[in-house]
């Protein structure tokens, strides 16, 4: 099938990651792997994509735990070289959202 | 303990004072209404940004030493890297064109959240160009055949389709600041760097070259934080509904204008300058841009009016066959060129028949002549062979082979008692919304019109140091270079395809 043969502007749920290959991205992937089974992950050799349904959320305290040192928004985002859907990053949390506008800008 | 960072940005963001005794005219004129309001996804704040990219530039220039420690630069595949000799100085056209685009939108949205995003988005435009200066130094100093590396700015200049990349990144520093940030953060940025800076180094990293991953990856990783940017600018403007005509318009220019440069690029060098490729580049287009940013994102405005680009069914057409046929355009015109290029042979003809079937019959017979012509005693080049020299977009600036070198759609025509050539009915549209911004410069051709190759050339510098072995060859072999004295003997002159 050729592209221009697919629906073009079907709304998609879906929102994803990609993370620079890194002990640190590996430590994530494998968070994902165990805590979100339903997400898809692609090695493409020097990144990782993650795609998820709805939402993904990436905890610094859960990361921290397993690469057995603090780890911050900051240490994330140096691995994270794309996303797509709403970012949102908090203190020791990274979320991106499906819905066009999260809670923090709905104001 | 560290204060959280919510708290923090909410105070910072305060710091922000207007006029009560005077109202300052705008520095940058805008047809949009911008509300006093907007948030950073990012919540960007100087002291973590500052120690955010000092661990990321650790990080490349510790990668960039390591690859001269294994020799990196010689061990990548020779066709790959010369791509790397037009690539990157496109790449810094865009970062340095950036930098004033910020600056412009820091000037314009009168919001200090979006602003503090703005201001390390111009910090991350200079330092993507110190990025891509010291990556090309490391090709230069390392890779065995560096011709073309040493004047890669200047020669992008002078290429006939090096002024692609001006066409394409003037916009993020001109017109209207609304209008910047739509090309700049949300059409490039959020589509198109996907497929540039992410996907494209994955082909470099199976073509051996570890230094662009290592060094694009990382810029990309500021360029998340810009697509942010452009998301709270969007939002921002789009909830006043006098502002969504103006963004559709806006949409539909920008993203067809940087299909066409995009789409190119990265389909001609993720294609016809590698030995390993992962993907076709059609499907990459679809991931990245159809789904990923038509489908997750632009699909989901029709609640505040906005519509996808109503030219995506076109492009998709275009994404078929476009790079096919500027990538055997490059190679017809190879003297004009300051990289070499190495020609298709049996295992990439069967690649591409596999990927693009009918690609053998449309492509593989001038594939077949130039290779036939590769060697300097065959006394032929290939753009000799052709009727006639096409014409490049007065728009884009792509030659006007699009989308397919045997039926192109150029469109001909006189504005202002001057001929101009586009490529495309998009390109037509986009010429007649304001022909001022497209009628300033001349076309290639016209430069160089009625002068002999030779002497075409001598005038762009892309001789090596010798002063007669061309930088351009139609091959890797580095013992059969063509010299400026097999161009002259070829007696051809140039002629501009839109001289009367």
């Amino acid at each position: 099938m050729t592209v221009s043969a697919k629906d073009l502007t079907r709304v998609r749920d879906t929102v994803g990651i990609s993370l620079i290959g890194s002990t640190e991205s590996a430590a994530a992937v494998e968070m994902v792997a165990e805590e979100m089974p339903d997400a898809k992950i692609t090695d493409h050799d020097c990144f990782y994509k993650i795609e998820r349904e709805n939402l993904l959320r990436f905890e610094m305290a859960n990361l921290a735990e397993r690469l057995g040192r603090d780890y911050t928004v900051h240490d994330f985002l140096v691995n994270m070289t794309s996303y797509f859907g709403r970012i949102v990053v908090n203190d020791g949390v990274v979320e991106i959202h499906a819905e066009i506008l999260p809670e923090r800008f709905q104001d | 303990m560290a204060p959280k960072l919510e708290i923090v940005h909410e105070k910072s963001k305060r710091y922000d004072w207007g006029f009560d005794y005077a109202r300052p005219d705008p520095k940058f004129p805008t047809r949009y209404i911008i509300p006093p309001k907007g948030k950073d996804p990012f919540r960007v704040m100087m002291r973590g940004y500052a120690a955010m990219e000092t661990e990321k530039d650790n990080r490349v220039y510790g990668g960039l030493d390591s690859n001269v420690r294994y020799r990196n630069a010689n061990v990548a595949e020779p066709r790959f890297m010369e791509a790397m000799k037009f690539a990157i100085p496109a790449f810094t056209d865009a970062e340095y064109q950036a930098v004033t685009g910020a600056g412009f939108l820091i000037a314009s949205v009168k919001n200090q959240e979006l602003r503090q995003g703005f201001a390390g988005q111009m910090l991350d435009e200079v330092r993507h160009t110190q990025l891509e200066v010291a990556l090309r130094k490391y090709y230069l100093k390392n890779y065995h055949d560096p011709a073309g590396f040493d004047i890669g700015q200047i020669a992008l200049g002078n290429h006939p389709i090096g002024t692609l990349a001006r066409a394409s990144f003037q916009p993020f520093n001109t017109g209207d600041p609304i209008e910047v940030s739509m090309c700049l953060n949300v059409v490039l940025e959020t589509a198109y760097t996907n497929p540039l800076v992410v996907a494209l180094p994955q082909v470099a990293m199976l073509n051996g070259d570890h230094a662009m991953p290592t060094t694009f990856l990382s810029i990309q990783s500021d360029e998340s934080r810009h697509m942010a940017n452009g998301y709270g600018t969007l939002m921002c403007v789009v909830q006043e509904p006098d502002n969504v005509p103006f963004l559709q318009e806006s949409l539909e220019r920008h993203f067809w204008h940087q299909h066409q440069s995009m789409d190119t690029l990265v389909g001609v060098v993720s294609e016809y300058y590698s030995v390993h490729r992962p993907w076709a580049y059609r499907d990459v287009w679809e991931e990245w841009v159809v789904d990923d940013f038509v489908g997750s994102y632009m699909s989901r405005l029709g609640s505040f009016g906005l519509r996808p680009p109503d030219r995506l069914a076109e492009v998709a057409r275009f994404v078929e066959d476009m790079h096919h046929s500027v990538a055997i355009g490059l190679a017809a015109m190879w003297p004009l060129n300051f990289w070499r290029i190495d020609p298709m042979v049996a295992a990439d003809y069967e690649w591409f028949e596999s990927h693009y079937p009918g690609w053998t019959a449309r492509y593989g017979g001038l594939w077949d002549a130039y290779r036939a012509m590769s060697d300097p005693t065959s006394g032929r080049v290939l753009m000799q062979e052709l009727p006639a020299l096409p014409p490049f977009c007065q728009v884009c600036h792509v030659p006007c082979v699009m989308p397919r070198i045997d039926a192109p759609e150029t469109r001909i025509f006189d504005y202002e008692g001057k001929r101009y050539a586009v490529c495309s009915e998009g390109c037509h549209w986009i010429f007649h919304l304001n022909p001022k911004i497209y009628t300033g410069c001349a076309n290639w051709w016209e430069r160089f019109d009625g002068m002999d190759l030779a002497d075409v050339v001598l005038a762009l510098g892309y001789v090596r140091p010798d002063g007669k072995t061309l930088m351009g060859q139609p091959h890797l072999n580095p013992d059969r270079m063509w010299t400026i004295d097999d161009i002259r003997r070829l007696e051809y002159e140039v002629k501009d395809p839109l001289k009367a």
